[in-house]
Parts: C-alpha cells; sequence; structure tokens
C-alpha cells in the first residue's frame, strides 16, 4: 500500500514538472488538450506559421497569436461534468 | 546522408524574409546616435541607423545566425557606454551580444543554455525583456516557465547568473514586461491566466527579484478580465509613477502593486479596440505612450500623477500600418516596424494635444506624423510565378496588398538628362588642382571630335579650355598638383597654369591606347610601342628612356589607381589582341620588365586595375585586373601585387557587346562598373564578389561624377543622351514594381498577355459598390464586419504592369482559386474562379459554392456563366483539355457546357482537402492539407482517377510544382521543402493500362513514392517555379515564403561538385559558429533531418571566416583557399545572382 502510495506521489510530482506526462489512467480529453496545447504553442511561437493563419484570417498578427494562446485554456472544452 | 543520391540541390537565399521578430533601439555602437536592431524571422539581425538629416534608414549591416530567434531585448550596465543586445532563439539558449561595427558582425558574449531546442510550449524564450536599469533579464515561455538572470559587468567583461525561476504550474503567459522602479529591487510583470479551474483567470502578476537574497518571488497579482492581452510598463523612478498599463478589449487599467488600479475607456473606431504594439516616448520631465490598436490606430495616452496616478487621458493620435514593434528616436523620430508590408519611418510634427478625447473617432490623414522614409518589403507573399527572370508575387495584406514584379537589378535615380549633338563615345570627369575637391571639366569624346562641358551650378561648354577639339580623345587626367593632360590620337597635350606643352608620336604612327594615374601616363602607339612617362616635382613630363615593343597590337591598357601616400602605380596591365593580358613593371628599378602573361578567351576591349574589399567592412583589399572582353566576357583575375602574378581568373557573361570598364564609389565602396548590352555593377556584398545590372539604359561609357549638388553620382552616355544619376541603394539590388490590389491576394494566374490575381478578404465589409478613392483603404484598412467578404478578380497587363479590369464578387462571394484553362472542344481558353458563399473560417463552412466561367476579352473578362458545386474547389488545373478540378477529397473534371460547367467524371480518393494540383499527360499529383502529395493516373477506359503511389510522411502542402514527370517539389506549413519521386518501376506500371493492382498497401496507395531531398526553410513556402535567374545560368526552383522570403534551388550537377560541396559544408558546420548557439544542421532538419540539400548560405560564410580557418578548411579538402571560393562564387553565378 505504501508503495502504491509513494509510485502516486512520485507520478504526481513528475507530472508536476513535466507536463503532459500521462499514464493509464490518463483520460482522453486530458491527453487531446495536452496536444492541442502543445499544437497552438506552436502556431503562436513559429513566426511564420502565426503569419499565415493572421493573413488567412485578416486579422492583425498579434490577435492572430493572442487568440492562439487564448485556445490553449481550453482546447477541447469543458470537463465533461461527472457521469456516473 | 547519402552522397549519390539522383537529386542534390543547392538552397540560396536571394531576398531574406523581411517580417520582424522584434525590433530594439540603443546605442549598440557606443557612439552618439541611436540604432535599431531588427531580427528578422529566420534568424537575421540587421542594424540599421537613422540618419536624422536626411530622414532616411540605413543598413548597416546584416547578420544570419541560422537560428530562429525568438525575442530580443536591449540592456544598459550600469556605467556602461552602448547597449548590449540579449537573444533567445530555438537554440534553447540565452544569448548576449554587442555590435562590431569594424568587422560589421554581431560577437557573442555569453551563451547560456536554458531549455531544449526549438520553439515549444513550456521552453522560456517566448517573451525577454530587461530590467530597464539593465540588472536582470527575464524570459518565459507561454506555458509555466519564467526565468531570471541577473546581468553584471566584471571590468570590461559581461557576466550573467544562472537562471533564477519563477515557474508557476498551469498558467499561460500572454504578455511580459519590466516594470520601471528605479534603482529598487527589479520588478516584472506578466499578464497571465491560470487555465486550471473553471473559470479561468486573467491577472497582472508581479514577480520582484531580490538582489539582496537572490531569489525570485510573486509580489503582486491583480486581477483583469479575460479579454487583456497587452502591457506596456511605464517610467518610474525619478520619472514617473511606475506600474504597468495592461490592455483589453477597449479599455485600459493602470496597475501598481502599491496603488489603486485605474481603468480607463479606449477609443473605438467602427470595431472593438485591441491594443497590438505601444511605445513610451520620453521627454525631459514628461512621458506618454503612444499605444496602437489591431486598426493601426494611434492613441496617445497620458498618465496624470502627483504621489500616485490619477488619471489616464487618451486621444486618438494618427493611423499607420499595423506594427509588431513601434520605436521612437530621441531626435523626434517614429519608426514603425509593421507586421505585414513596407517599414515606414515617421518624423513627429506634434504631439496632438489638442486632438478630442472623445470615445469614437474616424480616421483621419497623417497630423502629427510625417512619413519621411519607405523601406519596401515583401512580407507577406502569397503566390507568385516566373516571369523569364522576374519574380512576380502576389504581396500584402488586405487593402495594402499589391502585385510586386522583382526584377533583378539596381535602382537609379536620374538626376539631370541632357541631349548631345551625336552620340558620345567616352566620358570623363576631371578636377583642374589636386586640391579641388569636386569635378570641374566633363569631357565627351565622339567619333571625330571632343567636347569639353564646365561643372558648376549650370553645365555649360567650355571653349578655352586648351583642349584639341577636333579629335576623339583617349585620356584626360589631372596630373600632379595643377596639371591636366588631354590624350588623343596625335599626341598629348599637357597644361600646366596655362601653358601648353605637346608630345608627338614619330610621323605616321598613332596613339592607340592610353592610360594615366595622377602621376603617370602610359601610351600604346600603334606600331606597338609603349610609351612611359611621370612626372616630376614641376609637373613636368618626363619620358622613360626605353620604350618596350609588345608582340601584337595593344588593344586595352591600366595603370591602376595609386595607392594612399604612394607616388605611383608600380603594375601596368596591357591587353593585347593574340588574346593576352600582360602585366608589366613600371617600378624604377624594372621598368618595362613583362611580370607576367594569361591567355584570355578573346581579344580585350577594356581593361582596369582595381583593388576591391574582400569584405564589405573594407578592412582588406585584393588587387584585381578586371577585363571587359570583345565578345562581351567580363573576366576579374587576381594580381599580386609585388610580384604582379595572375590567378584566379571568374568569368561572367554580361551581353552580346564589346565590354567598357569604369570605376565608382557606391555607398562608400569602390565599385567596378562595367557597360555591354546592360550596365552593370561589380561590388562586394557581405564577402562575396557580385555584378548587378543596373536597371537604366544600356550605357555605352560612364564614369564617377562629383560635383556640389551631386557628391557621389556617375555620368553616363547613351545615344545621344548624357545623364547624371546617382545609385540609391547598393543593398537593394532587386527592383521592384508594383500594382496595387484590392484584397489579400489568394492567387495569380498567368494567361497570353496578363495575369489574372483573386483576392479575398475576411471581415471587412467591401466599400467598392460605387466609386470609391482606395487610397482612404489602402491608409485605414476596410471597416471591419465579421462574417462579410471583400473578394474581387483583377486582370493585370503582363507587360505593363497596369490593371485592365476589376470585377468585384457581390453577395458574399469570396474567391479562393482561379484557373487559366483552355478547353479543346471549343478552342477557346477561360477562366474559371471558385467561389464560396457566407464562407465561414474555423468552422470551414459555406452556404453555396460556385465555378464562375468567365470570356478572356483583350485584357477584359465577360461573365459566361455559373456552375454549383457542393464545395469549394481550393485547386484547379487544365487536363487533357478540360478542366480538372480538386474539391475536398474528389477529382472532378468538367467539360465546357452552353449554360454551365458539364460534369464529365468524378472520383473520389483517399485524402482530407486537396490544395494544389498538377499535371502532366495523364498522371495527376494531388496536394492534400494534411496527407501530403498522391500521384493518380487517369483511366479513360474507366472514366476514373486512380491513386497509385503517396507518401510516407503526413505534409501539409503549401505549395507544390512538377520538377519532371516522375518528381515534385513541395512545401509545407511548417516550412520544409521537400522533393519526392514516383519510382521508376511503379511509374511505368501506372502508364500501362493494366500494370497496377488496385490493392491498397497499409491503408494507402499500392505505392509509396521516395523522399529525395528534405530541407528546412523556417517559412512556409507559398510557390514554387522553375526557371533560370540568370542569362545562360542553370535552371532552378525559385521558391517564395509567407515572410517574405526569397530563394532559389539549384542543382548540383556532377558528382564530383557534390562530394566537394557536402565536404566543404561539413567542415562550415563545424568551423562556423551561429552565434545563438544553434546547430545547422539540427536548424535545417527542424522536423525531418536533411537531405539531399546543400546549405549555400552557410557555404559562403566561408567567405566571413578568419584566414586561418579558411586555409584548414581549404586543407581538408585538398585544395586552395582560392579555389574554394571560386568554386563557391561560380556556384553563386550559375545558379543566381
Amino acid at each position: 500500500m505504501a508503495d502504491k502510495v509513494r509510485e502516486q506521489r512520485q507520478y504526481d510530482h513528475l507530472k508536476a514538472r513535466h507536463i503532459g506526462l500521462g499514464n493509464a489512467d490518463t483520460t482522453k480529453l486530458e491527453w487531446m488538450s495536452n496536444v492541442h496545447r502543445d499544437t497552438y504553442a506552436s502556431f503562436a511561437g513559429n513566426a511564420a506559421l502565426c503569419l499565415y493563419y493572421s493573413v488567412a484570417m485578416n486579422e492583425s498578427l498579434s490577435l492572430t497569436r493572442t487568440r492562439f494562446i487564448e485556445k490553449m485554456i481550453q482546447p477541447c472544452g469543458p470537463k465533461p461534468t461527472e457521469e456516473e | 546522408m547519402s552522397l549519390d543520391p539522383s537529386l542534390f540541390l543547392y538552397n540560396l537565399t536571394l531576398l531574406p524574409p523581411t517580417a520582424a521578430v522584434a525590433a530594439i533601439v540603443g546605442q549598440f555602437l557606443g557612439q552618439k546616435h541611436q540604432e535599431i536592431i531588427v531580427a528578422r524571422s529566420p534568424g537575421v539581425l540587421e542594424l540599421w541607423k537613422p540618419d536624422h538629416h536626411t530622414g532616411k534608414m540605413e543598413r548597416v549591416f546584416r547578420h544570419n545566425t541560422f537560428a530562429t530567434i525568438r525575442a530580443l531585448a536591449s540592456f544598459r550596465l550600469a556605467g556602461a557606454t552602448r547597449e548590449h543586445i540579449a537573444v533567445t532563439s530555438d537554440s534553447g539558449h540565452m544569448t548576449l551580444l554587442e555590435c562590431d561595427l569594424k568587422h560589421q558582425t554581431f560577437t557573442q558574449l555569453r551563451l547560456e543554455p536554458y531549455g531544449k531546442t526549438g520553439i515549444r510550449r513550456l521552453t522560456p524564450g517566448e517573451y525577454l525583456v530587461a530590467d530597464p536599469k539593465g540588472r536582470a533579464l527575464m524570459t518565459a515561455a507561454i506555458e509555466k516557465n519564467k526565468l531570471v538572470y541577473v546581468v553584471n559587468r566584471n571590468g570590461d567583461e559581461v557576466t550573467i547568473s544562472s537562471p533564477l525561476e519563477a515557474n508557476r504550474a498551469k498558467i499561460l503567459t500572454f504578455a511580459l514586461c519590466a516594470v520601471d522602479v528605479g534603482y529598487e529591487n527589479p520588478l516584472f510583470a506578466a499578464l497571465e491566466c491560470e487555465y486550471d479551474h473553471e473559470p479561468s483567470s486573467y491577472s497582472v502578476t508581479f514577480y520582484e527579484l531580490d538582489l539582496g537574497l537572490n531569489h525570485v518571488l510573486k509580489k503582486f497579482s491583480a486581477p483583469v478580465d479575460a479579454s487583456f492581452n497587452y502591457l506596456v510598463s511605464i517610467p518610474g523612478g525619478s520619472d514617473g509613477p511606475s506600474g504597468v498599463l495592461a490592455f483589453g478589449k477597449n479599455s485600459v487599467q493602470y496597475i501598481h502593486p502599491n496603488n489603486p488600479t485605474i481603468s480607463a475607456v479606449l477609443p473605438q473606431r467602427d470595431s472593438d479596440t485591441y491594443v497590438v504594439a505601444a511605445v513610451v516616448p520620453k521627454m525631459k520631465n514628461e512621458f506618454f505612450v503612444l499605444v496602437q490598436s489591431q486598426l493601426g490606430d494611434l492613441f496617445k495616452l497620458t498618465v496624470e500623477y502627483a504621489d500616485s496616478v490619477t488619471a489616464l487621458t487618451i486621444r486618438y493620435f494618427d493611423t499607420i500600418p499595423v506594427c509588431k514593434s513601434l520605436i521612437v528616436l530621441k531626435r523626434g523620430f517614429l519608426y514603425a516596424e509593421t507586421e505585414t508590408g513596407a517599414k515606414h519611418f515617421y518624423q513627429f510634427e506634434k504631439l496632438g494635444d489638442e486632438a478630442s478625447t472623445s470615445p469614437t473617432f474616424h480616421p483621419k490623414p497623417l497630423d502629427n506624423l510625417a512619413l519621411v522614409d519607405v523601406i519596401e518589403a515583401l512580407n507577406p507573399i502569397t503566390g507568385a510565378l516566373l516571369k523569364g527572370s522576374d519574380i512576380v508575387a502576389l504581396c500584402g495584406q488586405s487593402a495594402r496588398s499589391a502585385v510586386k514584379k522583382l526584377t533583378h537589378g539596381l535602382e537609379v535615380s536620374e538626376l539631370v538628362s541632357s541631349n548631345l549633338p551625336e552620340a558620345a563615345q567616352r566620358v570623363w570627369t576631371t578636377k583642374l588642382a589636386r586640391v579641388d575637391e569636386y569635378d570641374k571639366y566633363l569631357v565627351l569624346s565622339f567619333a571625330a571630335s571632343t567636347l569639353v562641358l564646365s561643372i558648376g551650378e549650370t553645365v555649360e561648354e567650355v571653349a578655352d579650355s586648351g583642349f584639341l577639339l577636333t579629335s576623339p580623345t583617349l585620356a584626360v587626367q589631372q596630373l600632379g598638383e595643377r596639371a591636366l593632360v588631354q590624350i588623343h590620337e596625335h599626341g598629348i597635350r599637357h597644361l600646366k597654369h596655362g601653358n601648353l606643352t605637346e608630345w608627338f608620336p614619330p610621323a605616321g604612327v598613332r596613339i592607340a591606347v592610353a592610360t594615366t594615374t595622377p602621376y603617370q601616363i602610359a601610351i600604346a602607339l600603334s606600331n606597338r610601342e609603349i610609351v612611359y612617362f611621370e612626372i616630376d616635382e614641376a609637373d613636368n613630363l618626363n619620358e622613360y628612356n626605353e620604350r618596350a615593343e609588345m608582340v601584337s597590337s595593344v588593344t586595352a591598357m591600366s595603370l591602376g589607381d595609386v595607392a594612399p601616400g604612394k607616388l605611383r602605380s608600380s603594375l601596368l596591365a596591357i591587353g593585347c589582341d593574340d588574346q593576352t593580358l600582360r602585366i608589366v613593371s613600371v617600378d624604377p628599378t624594372s621598368t618595362m620588365e613583362m611580370l607576367s602573361v594569361q591567355v584570355l578567351a578573346s581579344n580585350p576591349a577594356n581593361l582596369r586595375l582595381l583593388a576591391l574589399p574582400d569584405t564589405e567592412a573594407a578592412v582588406s583589399f585584393t588587387l584585381y585586373a578586371h577585363v571587359g572582353l570583345e565578345t562581351g566576357v567580363y573576366v576579374r583575375t587576381t594580381v599580386d601585387e609585388l610580384t604582379g602574378q595572375l590567378s584566379d581568373s571568374r568569368t561572367y557573361f554580361l551581353g552580346p557587346k564589346p565590354v567598357t570598364l569604369s570605376t565608382a564609389v557606391v555607398n562608400g565602396h569602390v565599385t567596378i562598373m562595367a557597360f555591354s548590352t546592360r550596365a552593370w555593377m561589380g561590388h562586394v556584398v557581405g564577402s562575396t564578389f557580385k555584378l548587378t545590372p543596373l536597371v537604366y539604359h544600356a550605357l555605352a561609357d560612364g564614369c564617377a561624377f562629383s560635383s556640389e549638388d551631386c557628391p557621389l553620382g556617375m555620368v553616363g552616355v547613351h545615344g545621344t543622351a548624357l545623364t547624371i544619376f546617382t545609385m540609391v541603394n547598393a543593398h537593394d539590388d532587386l527592383n521592384i514594381t508594383s500594382v496595387p490590389l484590392r484584397y489579400t491576394p489568394r492567387a495569380i494566374v498567368e494567361g497570353p498577355k496578363s495575369f489574372y490575381v483573386i483576392g479575398a478578404d475576411h471581415g471587412v465589409r467591401s466599400p467598392y459598390q460605387e466609386g470609391v478613392d482606395p487610397e482612404t483603404y489602402r491608409a485605414f484598412g476596410y471597416e471591419r464586419k465579421p462574417g462579410s467578404w471583400g473578394s474581387c478578380l483583377e486582370v493585370i497587363d503582363s507587360e505593363t504592369l497596369e490593371t485592365t479590369d476589376t470585377v468585384e464578387l457581390q453577395h458574399n462571394l469570396a474567391a479562393f482559386s482561379a484557373c487559366h484553362c483552355h478547353f479543346k472542344l471549343h478552342q477557346e481558353a477561360f477562366l474559371i474562379v471558385a467561389v464560396s458563399q457566407n464562407q465561414t473560417l474555423a468552422p470551414n463552412s459555406s452556404s453555396a459554392s460556385f465555378l464562375y466561367t468567365y470570356k478572356l476579352r483583350d485584357g477584359k473578362v465577360e461573365f459566361l456563366h455559373s456552375t454549383e458545386l457542393e464545395a469549394i474547389p481550393l485547386a484547379m488545373a487544365e487536363f487533357q483539355g478540360r478542366l480538372l478540378v480538386g474539391m475536398k477529397d474528389t477529382l472532378r473534371v468538367y467539360e465546357m457546357g452552353q449554360k454551365q460547367l458539364l460534369r464529365k467524371t468524378s472520383s473520389r480518393l483517399n485524402v482530407t482537402q486537396i490544395v494544389k494540383l498538377a499535371t502532366q499527360g495523364m498522371r495527376v499529383i494531388v496536394g492534400d492539407v494534411r496527407q501530403s502529395v498522391t500521384f493518380c493516373v487517369y483511366r479513360p477506359r474507366e472514366n476514373a482517377f486512380v491513386a497509385f503511389a503517396d507518401d510516407t510522411i503526413a505534409r501539409n502542402t503549401t505549395a507544390m510544382t512538377m520538377l519532371d514527370y516522375d518528381t515534385v517539389i513541395g512545401g509545407d506549413k511548417f516550412g520544409n521543402v521537400w522533393v519526392v519521386r514516383c519510382p521508376e518501376t511503379t511509374s511505368r506500371l501506372s502508364d500501362d493500362e493494366h500494370g497496377l493492382v488496385d490493392t491498397a498497401f497499409l491503408a494507402g496507395a499500392p505505392h509509396r513514392v521516395n523522399a529525395l531531398c528534405h530541407f528546412h526553410l523556417q517559412d512556409v513556402p507559398t510557390s514554387f517555379s522553375r526557371g533560370a535567374m540568370t542569362m545562360g545560368g542553370l535552371e532552378t526552383v525559385v521558391y517564395t515564403g509567407i515572410q517574405g522570403l526569397v530563394g532559389v534551388l539549384a542543382p548540383i550537377a556532377t558528382k564530383h561538385d557534390v562530394a566537394f560541396f557536402t565536404k566543404l559544408e561539413t567542415a562550415m558546420r563545424e568551423n562556423f559558429e551561429s552565434i545563438t548557439g544553434r546547430e545547422h544542421l539540427i536548424f535545417r532538419g527542424y522536423y525531418v533531418p536533411v537531405k539531399g540539400v546543400v546549405d549555400g548560405d552557410l557555404v559562403e560564410m566561408y567567405g566571413v571566416l578568419p584566414g586561418s580557418v579558411k586555409a584548414k578548411i581549404a586543407n581538408s579538402l585538398d585544395r586552395s583557399v582560392k579555389e574554394v571560393e571560386r568554386k563557391v562564387s561560380e556556384m553563386r553565378t550559375r545558379a543566381a545572382f
């Protein structure tokens, strides 16, 4: 039992350090959100990609970038309410 | 990397991207004036110097870091006389740099690793700010991580501490700024969002660096609402109230840890106002904040304060293009580093204090600012094609869009042009005395006469010049202190203080060629004798007692220039009509001794000995013999200054006409001018010698011209005209002609005489219903209206570049693709435009999609009919005399009909959204939005398209073109360029009706293509076109990128060259380190390892390496330094300019 607790703690510690770390209990939403956040961060960070989108959307580059970071908040929608 | 692939490419950047990452200002050179450093997108750092007298921005130098620069900051350490530069890049290092003006480069001071390479969510470097007092730097990632560095000084050395962490899990950072707190502990403010709980909470959080305890703590956090996106800090200490301004939708808040928050409303135009850029100009005892909205409107924000801030006042200021960075210089200039399009440089006329503070406004023409300089920029390039060797690019966004034609050549600004009685053959300018600052005489030589003009306020004919006017002149020279000499066919006229002394050749002998320096004269007689003169202290000419006799007639001669502090040039170059170049000594100890001979390809027509700098910094010079041949070839041969030995010839073909040579000074650098069918300028750019044509008349001759009004001009003759001109900017060797467009261009199609450009803008209300002034919209942009589209089709004459017709699309239609299609059955070409109605982006939907067919009528288009489709086709092509349409995952063929287009076949493929199509014969290459390319073949018997080969990597294709029947070059959204080829057997099978097996292999087509090349550009490729960029050059692939990148990929022809260039590139990777610490191999292999491409940009850096390193590399390649340099330069001249 103590081992399990320790394992869990170790996992929590690692997860705090390395965002995106998953295990068997990772939900699909959690995993998807993580992938989407990576993607949006890449869109916001890569100047060429950001410009590409901003030209397509006809929007200011800096606002396009802000939109991408905003999308990182809840990239795949809110957590579903607990269904028992 | 295999060294024996079937295709090997050489990448060369022609125009580095112009999209800026960041711009900073400071006294980087430690001199009185301020400079601006701009980071252009994939890692080009540029130092610009604004000239407050002329109001021009001048680029001092440019440095390629071969890394992606993410952020820049400038900081000045306490007691330092200059600013240093902090850079974060995708190398995962914090780099501290300083400017080195002498070597025209940036020097690395510190390189501190902080995280993984690449642009990642958690790797700091996205934001970088410096404490205003230069004590600390903070860099942040988009999520979680923040690092603080303490910077200091140890003597002359800059030191940087290990980073202090200020990480907070589950937060996103939108903006970061350094708070001005005077000399208290450095304070940083971040606009953050905690996303873990619901609803997510936005706040401005202050982080304090405790210098005593050496740690960072979260000091204070003020909640703001979810629309906030921008932060700017306001002066503190003795200059102001300190604190930050946070901007959100229509609102601004003043936030300070010790003061109550104060809010104000931002003025609105016709939509919500968001702030995207700001600058805080500081005057003696006051400051204000200039902020810019996403529509480009500038607002002046003044902060009223006593002990603490009491009110914020906001006034509309002016409207300029939307900027990435705004920079205000102490001299009252504003540099606008625009997000897209040309960069602007303004001067403040007034400070706009009288404007109203009303919450709404209408934009007005510039009132407080005056535009003083415009720096042309191409970004974004949304498409391009090659027309001859000119690049026709679609540039710009929304109302500031244009079609730009890029012609290789230097722009010339003509000052005066006047007519001559007949066509002049030669032209000289000369001073009258050595001390003269400017030229006094302009001498023109005609077929049988000479004309002397005086240079002053007006140019007038001089009657009493003492020159022989009835004979053509061979040379004119100001000699010694005050003497002047004219050399004509029948003698030398030496004019000293108004006294004329003449020298005549033996009877029956003419002077064929003459060359002079201010102390020497050498003439070649028609009897092949060379006569040499020098002057004494009294400016008298003394003939050398021996004449040298050449083996054949002399066609050209040059003494070169006399180096400062010397009395003579010790070498005489002689070109003879036995196709040789000879170097003869004219040194007193060995006069007329033959030093070396070189055989040329044809007879020399003109010769000049001229030393050129080795690099742009002009630290060292090399003497060259420049030879213009009768066949129109220009040869540049290195001459050893002491021994006169000739080596390392480089040849350039200039045009089918003998080459005449001259010199000029452009941008402070000595250049060689060559005149053939065009005028060319040979100059050193970076470390390479470049020949650039002038976009001007075909001059017969020219020479440097210096007068009070025009100190560094050129005078030239062409036909019966005499012109005085200056070279505007030797840096920009591409001349740009542009035609304005209405909307962001989406595609360009070439017809027989016209270009058809379609444009579409999202979220704007089109004003083009009736007559409107497009200039207003170019300045202020269109009125915003969500969900609305402005779209049109424009016809541009491909020769004159004039818009001949414009069709505005009504009913909220937007055009996305176009095709010029020749229908075989109708024997007529039509223009097909794909339009969609009520299109929404993200999610992608529309109420209807159509193919509009237009008849082509001599520069006009005439609407014929429309065909409704289920989805918008993003790619179309002419296929077997019919129209091929790529619509979602379907390939369809249409035939021309009376009322609409007639559907002939439709095949669904295993793709997502077809975005590009290319065809050859029965083969169709489909470029998909995320599944790379698929090779398809049309089966007439089944009337269907069959996919037979696809790619193993899912690439997000953005541009694609066929190189041959089996090979495709393409680019993807992540900035990769790749070449894939269908295996030969598969290709053969596909052409055989029964050859293909239709079984899918691993859920894809039955066969796979092979990747031949892969290369990372760090810019999204938007077009690939095939063509030769130079006269008689290699056929290359010219590509453009969204950020304004223009480059070429040239095939390396032989295995021998492949081996040489790959070895050289490997050696360069080891010896040329990026100043930001990025590994070149990883940079060019960002997503997929580099394959089959040599980075010519890196290889060309060979020229700037120190001599010992050059020698080491050359040794390892078993070649000499000169040989290596020559190979590199030859590759460049063959592939591009």
